[in-house]
């Protein structure tokens, strides 16, 4: 009986709305068809790698990145621990950074993603994380063809 | 002597790189707390813990660090986080109300204090972090920072620039509040 009382309150509280109030469709979409998941080479002298966040602080992200000759960014792909909007952040990352050179991904700045994905004010900081993530893996990927250049000397 | 005291800080530097950075696991983490803290009982405890601007370190990834803030112990950090969000809260409830922003509305509870200036100046969220014992603000103006506890001077810095919690918050509510504000009057404010 009071089983059934609860269950009629809880319904009675129109959980769609509830739902529509926490994320925005894009972020959801993200969330749920995350796209590039997976991994690289970390070996392979043309892929960047940026592990950002600790595991203490509830967010890690994984975002690796694959140059070409040219410059240019081949393929990305990222794991990510964390919210919703980290997960959305670094699946949106990893879909723009894809076709842009290096110098062109380094531009990419937080305000962009949580501009597309409408992050409200407490999960900017998620956005931050996914730049940060970009700026390490194209650092990590210009410390490889560094070190690889000095060898070759 | 002198000598001496390089080789126990190369010794102590490498010990904390090990423990602290990396990305290290949680568990990794924590004991890299309690090391640091055995540690900061020597004297040369100040020394060993502004390494992380170590230009070794930064190359490693060249990022942001989120979990260094190991000098300050869990209750120094709760109590001052507290008091600086309080205190925060108090002042600007008190500049909100004073001004004519009709639809503006501060609140604040368990960590987390909004301040909602209304449709034209944005909402500005300011919280406690206590994994990483930080204060996060995040503006619609400037966007996210976060903020460390300088438990010797008490304020909040923002590492990468060097700008304090009230620094910032100074120059963009000056720009809000046509009377003009003044932060330093918060309890843990350096301007």
């Amino acid at each position: 009986m009071a089983l059934n009382a609860t269950s009629k309150l809880l319904r009675s509280a129109s959980p769609i709305k509830l739902l529509t109030a926490s994320y925005h469709p894009n972020v959801i979409d993200h969330y749920e068809n995350p796209r590039n998941v997976g991994s690289l080479d970390k070996k392979d002298d043309n892929v960047g790698t940026g592990l950002v966040g600790a595991p203490a602080c509830g967010d890690v992200m994984k975002l690796q990145i694959k140059v070409d000759d040219n410059g240019k960014i081949i393929d990305a792909k990222f794991k990510t621990f964390g919210c919703g909007s980290a997960i959305a952040s670094s699946s949106l990352a990893t879909e723009w950074v894809k076709g842009k050179t290096v110098d062109q991904a380094l531009k990419l700045k937080n305000t962009d993603i949580a501009k597309e994905l409408s992050l409200p004010p407490v999960k900017l900081h998620c956005s931050m994380l996914a730049e940060d993530a970009i700026k390490a893996a194209l650092s990590d990927y210009r410390i490889k063809q560094k070190n690889k250049d000095k060898t070759a000397e | 002597m002198h000598l001496l005291r390089n080789i126990l800080l190369g010794r102590q530097y490498n010990k904390f790189v090990r423990n602290n950075y990396g990305l290290c696991s949680g568990r990794r983490h924590f004991s890299g707390i309690n090391k640091v803290s055995s540690i900061s009982s020597s004297p040369m405890a100040t020394e060993v813990l502004f390494i992380p601007k170590s230009p070794k370190i930064n190359s490693i990834t060249d990022t942001r660090f989120y979990c260094v803030t190991v000098e300050v112990d869990p209750n120094t950090f709760e109590k001052a986080c507290e008091e600086t969000l309080e205190s925060l809260t108090d002042y600007f409830e008190e500049i909100v109300e004073q001004s004519n922003l009709n639809d503006a509305d501060v609140s604040y509870s368990s960590g987390v204090l909004t301040v909602n200036l209304g449709r034209e100046h944005g909402i500005y969220v300011i919280n406690r972090q206590s994994p990483n014992k930080q204060i996060w603000l995040s503006s619609p103006v400037s966007g996210p920072k976060r903020f460390d506890l300088i438990a010797e001077d008490d304020y909040w810095v923002y590492k990468h620039s060097g700008e304090t919690l009230h620094q910032l918050l100074q120059m963009e509510m000056s720009k809000v509040f046509a009377n003009g504000v003044d932060f330093s009057i918060c309890t843990y404010s350096k301007l």
